[in-house]
């Protein structure tokens, strides 16, 4: 029997708590004498690959929802616009066409425009609503002004697409 | 997201260095697509770049006279990281980005351009391997992931809210299912495999649910020169409708079959550098939609055996 196999065999036997001083085992074994075992705890286990690869996995998924944590924004003093309303030259377009959509605002601005469905083109206070195949149906288009102290407002309008 | 994304892919390849290289494939090359199993303690890393043109409308399966987008066009990054964690089973973390999702519009007074750019969804998941009878060179997979958007909030630029066909990112978490069938015939140095997959899509914060898709892929792969080896795939792609505030969008979804001639190169059995062009042969969609012309791809793959077992069971080197 080897060295190797007897360390083996002894480990499995003492649940892998402890390790012979597998030479001085062999020649004790050799010499048919009555063994003394000479115990020695085994260093701490080092990770295996399996769980270097699920402590990554576990690492990345906490980063992942560390960075979905989402940043608010508060106005930080008086309003200094005034949001009048939106304007369409047509509240109703067939698909494949376009319409002005406006918005009427005294001050300074910053515009954020979207869509329930359908394209918005241009920006600024005056974009362009058009809408392909995909968006028959009636529409909400918004526009959201804010101002330099992170004031803001939104304002709709309905565009039906036929 | 991207910060996320960017830390496990360098978790990912940081376990890499230190490590004996590989013998090479042991798995098909199918270009961009997902595969089967990877014998234990390999890593794969598979990357490609992807452009799409699309152009005119189509109604079912005829042209239709409909006009709005001129053309569009998208240049996608995509990359994916495999390792075989045991004999059986391969963990998977697939990620893609937009480098550009363009539309061209042609409208009466003006051209106008809507670019959508930046991360599409993250997939992480696995494969486990059902059944393999290596004397007889037949393998089955099945494999499951979870696909999460890469941002859940739609694309602003310029102050303007994307529409959903140029947004790079459907905000929509979803369900994977893939199954792989594989046979090999030595004497003619032939493989055919078999690919099914299903992506299940929820709702976006917009409440827009984009159509579940199933495809069916068949290839056959032959090696007919030294390092380099022909591969013809024909795809049936069906797509679900759309929903959008839970009401159906009539001009979605739909089905078609494409064929996907592509060529591989292999360098010293570790590296594969293939090129895939897509070509549509039949497309028939619900409605009235923009038709997709054609696509191709440069794709790179990169098997590293991280030990000598993952070595010693590519038995049979591409």
């Amino acid at each position: 029997m080897s060295c190797k196999r007897i360390e083996k065999n002894i480990e499995r036997q003492f649940f892998n708590t402890y390790a012979l001083d597998k030479c001085k085992l062999l020649a004790y074994l050799s010499m048919n004498v009555k063994v003394r075992l000479n115990l020695i705890p085994l260093p701490p286990k080092i990770p295996t690959m399996k769980t270097r690869i699920a402590l990554y996995i576990i690492l990345g998924l906490s980063a992942m929802v560390y960075a979905c944590k989402k940043k608010s924004s508060t106005p930080s003093g008086t309003k200094a616009f005034t949001f009048h309303g939106i304007k369409v030259d047509h509240d109703t377009i067939a698909k494949g066409n376009v319409t002005n959509v406006h918005a009427d605002v005294a001050g300074s601005v910053t515009y954020a425009w979207s869509a329930s469905a359908g394209d918005i083109f241009n920006s600024g206070s005056t974009v362009l609503f058009g809408a392909s195949t995909c968006c028959t149906g009636s529409h909400t288009v918004t526009c959201k002004v804010t101002d330099s102290n992170n004031n803001s407002e939104s304002k709709s309008v309905v565009i039906q697409v036929n | 997201m991207k910060k996320t994304l960017l830390i496990f892919v360098s978790l990912l390849l940081e376990y890499t260095a230190g490590f004996a290289q590989c013998c090479g494939g042991c798995n098909p090359i199918g270009g961009n697509t997902n595969q089967g199993t990877l014998p234990k303690y390999m890593l794969q890393i598979n990357t490609y770049e992807k452009h799409g043109y699309s152009a005119g409308y189509m109604q079912n399966d005829h042209a239709s006279d409909f006009q709005f987008v001129k053309n569009a066009t998208s240049n996608f990054v995509g990359l994916s990281l495999g390792y075989g964690l045991t004999r059986r089973l391969t963990v998977e973390a697939e990620g893609g980005y937009y480098i550009n999702r363009t539309q061209n519009f042609d409208l009466p007074y003006a051209r106008y351009t809507l670019n959508g750019y930046g991360g599409s969804s993250v997939t992480l998941g696995g494969k486990y391997n059902i059944f393999k009878d290596t004397a007889r060179d037949i393998e089955f997979t099945m494999g499951i992931g979870v696909k999460m958007p890469w941002s859940k909030q739609p694309q602003v630029v310029n102050g303007v809210e994307l529409t959903e066909d140029v947004q790079p990112s459907n905000g929509a978490y979803g369900l994977v299912l893939r199954s792989f069938l594989f046979k090999a015939f030595d004497r003619t140095d032939i493989r055919i495999f078999l690919m099914n997959t299903v992506n299940i899509n929820g709702n976006s914060i917009r409440n827009y649910k984009e159509g579940n898709t199933y495809l069916t892929s068949f290839f056959v792969s032959k090696t007919f020169y030294r390092n380099w080896t022909a591969i013809a795939q024909l795809r049936n792609e069906i797509r679900d409708y759309a929903y959008r505030d839970n009401v159906k969008v009539t001009s979605s979804g739909g089905y078609r079959f494409v064929f996907v001639p592509q060529i591989n190169y292999n360098i010293r059995k570790k590296y594969n550098i293939s090129v895939l062009y897509e070509l549509p042969i039949y497309q028939d969609y619900y409605g009235i939609q923009l038709r997709d012309m054609y696509a191709f791809s440069v794709n790179l793959n990169i098997r590293l055996g991280l030990n000598k077992k993952a070595n010693e069971a590519c038995e049979r080197p591409k």
